[in-house]
This record gives C-alpha cells, structure tokens and sequence, in this order.
C-alpha cells in the first residue's frame, strides 16, 4: 500500500492533462491511441503503479506467444502539457487502483483535466465516419469542449471502469471526460484503425500536437483494400455491409456471420 | 472507509437486527419487512467504496449524474418495550467468487458494525437467514438459532417454534453460519456482545433458486416481534408465501413432466420430496445420496434461467 506508486524521476509538468489509455480494451484502441500519443511527445516511462493488490499474480498471461505482465506506467515527454497513462485494468481493488491514480494526478502531476479512452461497440459500417461519444463530470468542461462535436452519451445500467474514474475524479473536483469513440463491431478484434484516427485527431486539434498519421492511413487504406476485396468475393458479407452503411442495423445472426467472416478473412491475409 | 451516520438519535439500549442477502433472501425479507412495520427511520450507512463495486451509472446528456453502489444501511425506531436498530445490507462483501462474505473485508465490515453496536451500548445483536432443511415447502419452517455464549442457551430453548443448532429433532450440535451472518455474531463473541444468529427453514431442493422464500423469513419474524415485544402482522408476507407455495409447486410438477430427464429419476426425485411431509418432524429417511443426486438436477433445472449480456458505459 505505501509503495503502490513508484516515481522513477520528477518530470517538469505544468498543470498538464492525463490521457488514459487501457490495453486491453476492445478494437485495440487503447495500444494504438497511446503509441501515436506518446510517439508525439517522444515519450518515457517515469512511474507506475505496482500490480500486487490489483491483479491476480498467480502466473502470467500468455497472448500472441509472448508472456505478459500487468502493467500501469505513466509516461511523459517534451510536453509539460501532457501526461499519459498507460494501464491493464485492474482486475482486483478498483477503488484503491482509481485512488492511487487520482492521488498521483491530483498532488504529483496537479493534473487539470483527465481524458479516458475506450471503444464503444457500433453497428457501423468500417468505411463509415465514426461518431465521438462522451461522458463529462463537469458541466462547464462539456461547455469548453462544445466545439469538438462529441455526441453526449445518455446510459442508465452497469457502470464501466471509465465512468467510475471520472466519479470519483468529481469527488475530487478534477474535471474529467471519457470518450467513447464508436468501433465496427466486426473490428473489434482484429483493430480499427479508423476508429483511433477519430479519437488522435480531436487530440491532435486540442492539444496543438503533431501527430503522424501516415503510418495510421496506410492502415486505414490497407485494411480498406483488404475488406473490398472480401465484399467482392463475398456477395452476402457486401450486402451486409452495404445494409450498415445505409444506416440500417444488422439481427443477431447476421452480426455474428459478418464478424466471423471478417475475423477469419483478415487473419488469413 | 467509515460509518456516515446521518443522524444522532437517543436511543435507550437499543437491539441490533442486522440481514443481508441469502438463501432464499430470507433474512432481508424479515429484517425488511420489519422495518417497514415499525416504519424505522434512516440512520446512516457504510460507505461503500472498499467494500463494493458500483452496480451502476446513471449519465444523461453527456453528464454523470451518479454511480450507484449497494446500500448497506442503518435505520432505528423507539419501541414501546425497547429500542431497535436495524441494518440491512444490499450484499455481502466477496472476493467476487463467494457470494458471501469472507476474509478482511468482511471482517472489517462486521467490525464497523459493532463500532455501531457498541456507540449506542447495544445490549445485544440479532442475524438472520436461512437453515437449509429437510422441511418440506407446505410446513411451516422452524426457526434455527445459534447463540454466541452459552449464558442465551436457556432464553433461546423457550423460543417458539425455534431449534438449536444443539441435537434434538435431529438437529446436529456442529456446524457453520455461512458469511455475516455467522461473522458478525462471532466477532460480537470477541468484544463480548451478546448475539444470536436466528434462521428460518428453507427446503434444500429450493436452496439453488433464485426465489424468496417469504415463510422462512415469516418464522424469522414471528421470533424477532415476541422478543421486542411487538406485534406484527404477518399476513401480507404469508399472503406472499402462498403465491410462492403454488409457483413452486408449479416448479415441481413442470420438473415432473420434463421429458430430457429420465423418467425414473424424476419419479425419484417427486417421490424424495413427498416423503418430506411426512418425515420432517423426526428428519426422515432421506438419505445424504438422495439430497446430492436431487441437487445434482434441481441446480441445473435453475441454472437454464439464467444468463443474458451485460453492457456497459
């Protein structure tokens, strides 16, 4: 508990903002946005938040053929504006995680706003724009924010990990957002790059960043490529991406078929 | 993490009553129903951040408006004969594998418990939930008690309708109060405060449903109001009961006729819980076997209603 946060070196931050990015989340959209944002800033690690309490040590998780350790490390870089926060979410003690968070933002970074990011899960056609959802803790942050066309979220139900952040960042008086930018269903694992360009750019015009998108836009155009050929191949998969992007959603069994098709297509080439 | 008290009222040595959710929700329905009886009022609450997650938001037009977590409240009314605090708990705290409590959280919230007990100079603590029997659903179940000294053995065998977890009526001297329920009473045990865990009969083939069992908590009752000195009518929660008598023999017969299961084992299985109107009162010839391979069933009759996704935001 003491040592739950380590401080590897004292950054020179002036009031910055805390992006939050979770590396687990669905589209891959959390590894993405946080590489294009700490790339921008040339970002380094200067301090984590120690895993025991927080997740289940009892071995380590393997994906993609490599060991993976939890991890919750803040980065900063040539941007004493900006901070970021790079974490699995805990899956253990989320009051004490999010408190040791808050303490870091509010008395070490005496951070001004809190951003977090996550996915929200669309009936949207991947050639679609993508809408920007967000949930505000303070009505005059909505106000400042007003001209980055967000389309505020209205939810009643289980809370997300996001939303209990920026609750207790209220408490706190810290002003805080999570946006949820819409990802197509049937990306959500393999990644959606369009859906992170989405979410870089709004940062990109606030922050007054200069991020690199190209090597984003090649991915956009790639997996564009890849996702006609499959609907020219494809006469059923085509209709019903052709349905999404007339707006129209797709049932049950039609989601599942477009998703599955789209999985083993792009895994395969 | 603390006790929000709301208010601080003066009460002259009131009883703790304290239920969270069980088997067959037995003792919230008591506990609940009494304090709506009594018309008790709110006292304060446990804070629930380290005990809990939020069970949910409520945003509107792009605001949080609330993070909602289970309630785990006081509430304390006058009475004639004595006063009376209640707490009634949403869930218990676990480490999210258990629905009943374990380990130091549990600890700590049975502890915040007695820091209340012990600033009003509660003379003694009520638990209650749910025995787990060979009663059949058309009895009327018994109330089970487990003190936690010796000095209540007496009070407690003059209990109507009330056994001890002591021997007799078949009853075993050994055995455990799962959660709270049996935590609070022990750790009361250590500070020296009398308590007595009251728990009313559920039949074990309805221990896996997800349905309240009003009769249990009803017996529960009955031995709470004679204690207070307190008349409660009880009718509205037995009127409840009835309506489940017919639900679950409703249960039954659709269990009887279900054609995935083998027709002998569901003559087996009507047949086992039959004979428990009968063999109740000297705890039958049911045997151990028997029980699991019903249970076996019954749990995956249950577990075919559940399920369904979760979204959230």
């Amino acid at each position: 508990m003491k040592h739950a946060v380590n401080l590897f070196s004292s950054p020179d931050f002036d009031n910055p903002v805390l992006i939050v990015n979770w590396a687990d989340d669905t589209g891959h959209l959390g590894q993405t946005v946080f590489d294009h944002l700490n790339s921008s800033i040339n970002g380094s690690n200067f301090g984590d938040i120690e895993p025991v309490n927080f997740f289940r040590l009892g071995g380590v998780q393997v994906s993609g053929a490599v060991a993976r350790f939890p991890f919750s490390k803040l980065y900063s870089g040539n941007r004493k504006d900006l901070a970021l926060f790079f974490t699995n979410t805990p899956q253990l003690e989320h009051y004490e995680f999010l408190s040791h968070l808050l303490d870091t933002c509010q008395y070490f970074l005496k951070a001004k706003e809190i951003f977090t990011i996550n996915s929200s899960t669309s009936q949207v056609a991947h050639t679609s724009s993508r809408r920007l959802l967000a949930v505000f803790n303070q009505p005059d942050l909505q106000r400042k924010l007003r001209g980055y066309q967000f389309e505020n979220l209205d939810w009643e139900g289980s809370p997300a990990f996001d939303s209990y952040l920026i609750w207790l960042g209220k408490k706190r008086n810290i002003p805080a957002v999570s946006l949820w930018p819409e990802v197509a269903f049937y990306l959500s694992s393999t990644g959606d790059p369009r859906a992170a360009k989405t979410v870089l750019s709004f940062f990109n015009r606030y922050l007054d960043l200069e991020i690199d998108f190209s090597g984003l836009d090649r991915q956009i155009e790639e997996r564009d490529k890849k996702l006609a050929s499959l609907r020219k191949e494809n006469a059923q998969i085509d209709n019903f991406i052709r349905t999404l992007e007339m707006d129209i959603g797709l049932n049950e069994n039609e989601q599942m078929t477009l998703a599955k098709t789209v999985d083993d297509y792009l895994n395969q080439n | 993490m603390g006790i929000k008290l709301y208010s601080e009222p003066v009460l002259e040595k009131p009883e703790l009553i304290c239920s969270w959710p069980g088997i067959g929700r037995i003792g919230v329905l008591a506990v609940d129903y009494l304090r709506r009886s009594i018309s008790a009022k709110e006292l304060g609450e446990i804070e629930p951040w380290d005990f809990f997650e939020p069970n949910k938001v409520i945003i509107k037009n792009g605001l949080i408006e609330q993070i909602v977590f289970p309630e785990n409240k006081f509430y304390y009314q006058k009475l004639n004969d004595r006063d009376v605090i209640l707490f009634i708990g949403e869930e218990q705290p676990s480490d999210g594998t258990n629905p009943y409590a374990s380990g130091e959280k549990a600890y700590k919230m049975a502890n915040l418990i007695l820091d209340v007990a012990e600033k009003y100079n509660c003379p003694r603590i009520y638990t209650s939930g749910a025995a787990v029997t060979q009663v059949h659903h058309t009895q009327k179940p018994k109330v089970w008690a487990v003190p936690n000294n010796d000095g209540l053995l007496g009070e407690v065998k003059k209990y109507e309708n009330t056994v001890l977890m002591s021997g007799g009526e078949g009853a075993s001297a050994q055995g455990s109060i799962t959660g709270l329920n049996g935590l609070l009473i022990g750790a009361a045990q250590k500070r020296g405060i009398d308590a007595l865990c009251l728990m009313g009969e559920v039949p074990y083939y309805l221990q896996a449903s997800p349905w309240p069992y009003p009769k249990g908590a009803a017996s529960v009752l009955e031995v709470l109001a004679a204690n207070l000195g307190i008349t409660i009518d009880t009718i509205p929660l037995l009127e409840m009961a009835k309506k489940m008598d017919e639900a679950i023999d409703k249960f039954l017969d659709q269990l009887h006729n279900e054609e995935s299961v083998p027709v002998e084992l569901r003559n087996n299985i009507k047949e086992a819980i039959d004979k428990l109107k009968e063999t109740h009162k000297s705890k039958g010839p049911i045997t151990d076997e028997d029980q699991k391979r019903i249970m076996e069933h019954l749990d995956d009759f249950f577990k075919r209603g559940e399920g369904g996704d979760e979204t959230r935001s």
